[in-house]
């Protein structure tokens, strides 16, 4: 199956703006974030936390909301990694 | 009531007009600018479509919470140079601490929750995201 990963600002600049990752079916979202920390180091220390591949300063979205590294992928499905916001 | 986040210079005047309405007798419009911290602009950039869904969150939340008749939200995105204009918060109430209170509501919210950065242009070339 396909999953479009989006990434942005000093990610963006990481790892490109929009990829998309072809992964067996019944991947989860930590799947996903292990293949894209092994094709960008640089991010390793931003998504990991002390539990797993989330939990680090980056947010993980998938499909716009939050989500869990346990959660189940399906075709489609888009993910988001974003660093700390400064907007406003 | 508008949420917005362009790519293109916004009227102070035009909003904060259209925001003004006979129950409410307090308008307060927050404007962010680009603050010359030895820089020459900015870069902002969003998650577009789920910045917009958290602003109309936030807006709603701080209907919700506080007396207000209307909040506008306008974020810019893209090239900005020193002195322009990043956000504009219009929130109106029929008396002014509400309107106060509402409109500080929706900016701190918005630099919590909304998934906008900023990378500063210093003058030298140098880049960096904050």
């Amino acid at each position: 199956m396909r999953v479009v990963v989006r990434a942005f600002a000093r990610f963006r600049e990481m790892a490109g703006e929009e990829a998309t990752l072809e992964l067996p079916e019944g991947s989860t979202l930590a799947d996903l974030l292990e293949e894209v920390v092994s094709s960008h180091p640089g991010l390793k220390k931003a998504l990991s936390g002390p539990d797993g591949p989330i939990g680090g300063r980056a947010m993980v979205l998938l499909n716009r909301r939050g989500a869990d590294p346990s959660d189940v992928l399906e075709e489609g499905d888009e993910v988001a990694i974003l660093p700390p916001f400064s907007g406003g | 009531m508008a949420i917005e986040i362009t790519d293109r210079e916004f009227s102070i005047e035009d909003l904060v007009a259209g925001a003004k309405r006979p129950d409410a007798g307090a308008v307060v419009a927050f404007l962010g600018t680009v603050r010359d911290d030895g820089i020459s602009g900015v870069e902002v950039e969003a998650y577009r479509e789920v910045a917009e869904e958290e602003l109309a969150r936030i807006r709603d939340e701080a209907m919700a919470t506080f007396d207000l008749k209307s909040v506008d939200v306008v974020h810019r995105v893209g090239s900005l140079g020193v002195g322009e204009a990043i956000v504009l918060i219009v929130a109106t109430a029929p008396h002014r601490q509400a309107a106060f209170r509402g409109c500080e509501f929706v900016l701190e919210e918005i630099k919590r929750r909304a998934p906008i950065w900023k990378k500063e242009i210093r003058s030298d070339g140098g880049e960096r995201w904050i």
